[in-house]
């Protein structure tokens, strides 16, 4: 009987020590990778057709995007929208390429880095060909990878 | 009478744990430590303190700097980086302008402008103003650097 409840008792012990750790924290997954890369790849393919919602379409209402339209961050959702919108208005084509994608998760943070080129032709001008370097940084939020920070600096 | 003692035990565990997680919310906010983290890198930068600029980067940084169009990838990579960095200057002082700070999570974001007076080794003193965007992972309640982009402001 000793014995019975010696082991009930640990029993309980190690699922409530179980219970307590998992409070609070996000589950990561062995697929981590491949989803902030499926969603890395959505948002280039959402931007070469010319989508607004590129780069928005999984991020969080607070993403922070540095890129090379502005000096100044652009905060938020619907600033980022409206500068994309901006962009594809001037522009009659354009295509965004990764060259070199590489693709981190640490616990619940996710990093997507390496270099771009850009071809594109402004409504006015002459086509143009672009080259620099991306960071996308997401955060895992009940169970969904989002963009919180996007850095562009051409090179 | 045993598992009394147990219970005892399970009773102190749960304790430590729930104390463990509400520690952030007694002493110092995340936010604040996010801030704390951000100022001593950039003062171990100004200060030539190699061990603490390494200190709180994560074994896996990527590090997008001015004197590279290449990614530094891992902290060994970086510890060279700043070595370098340091032994090639006479002096040098990283000035934050508008520093900014979000938290998702256990993903922490950094970035504003900067203006950085280097002088090298022989050379006139140069200024040249920036962005920059970190991205910080909290592990074990201390947040750690997972990537460094700094860029020239575009033209």
């Amino acid at each position: 009987m000793r014995g019975i409840r010696r082991r009930l008792v640990i029993g309980l012990s190690l699922l409530g020590i179980s219970l307590l750790s998992g409070i609070g924290g996000e589950s990561v997954r062995a697929d981590d990778l491949a989803d902030i890369q499926q969603a890395f790849e959505a948002d280039i393919r959402l931007f070469n057709g010319q989508d607004p919602t590129a780069f928005t379409a999984t991020a969080h209402e607070h993403v922070v995007l540095f890129g090379p339209l502005s000096p100044f961050a652009v905060e938020g959702k619907a600033a980022i929208q409206q500068l994309v919108q901006d962009y594809f208005t001037n522009h009659d084509y354009v295509k965004w390429r990764s060259v070199n994608a590489k693709f981190l998760v640490i616990e619940t943070s996710g990093l997507a880095w390496g270099h771009y080129t850009v071809r594109e032709q402004p409504r006015v001008g002459p086509r143009r060909i672009l080259h620099g370097r991306y960071t996308f940084t997401y955060a895992k939020e009940e169970n969904k990878w989002l963009v919180v920070a996007l850095d562009f600096s051409p090179l | 009478m045993k598992h009394h003692s147990l219970l005892r035990i399970y009773l102190v565990c749960a304790w430590s744990l729930v104390l463990g997680g509400l520690s952030p919310a007694l002493g110092q906010s995340e936010r604040e430590a996010l801030i704390t983290a951000f100022g001593t890198e950039i003062e171990a930068l100004n200060t030539g303190d190699l061990n603490v600029a390494v200190a709180a980067v994560h074994d896996q940084i990527v590090l997008y700097g001015l004197y590279s169009p290449f990614p530094i990838e891992g902290k060994e990579a970086f510890r060279q980086a700043v070595q370098d960095y340091f032994d090639e200057q006479e002096h040098a002082m990283l000035e934050i302008v508008h520093p900014q700070y979000r938290l998702t999570g256990a993903t922490g974001v950094a970035w504003g402008h900067y203006q950085l007076t280097r002088k090298l080794k022989g050379e006139p003193v140069n200024i040249t103003p920036g962005q920059y965007m970190l991205t910080y992972v909290q592990i074990d309640g201390a947040w750690l650097v997972m990537s460094m982009h700094f860029a020239p402001l575009p033209q």
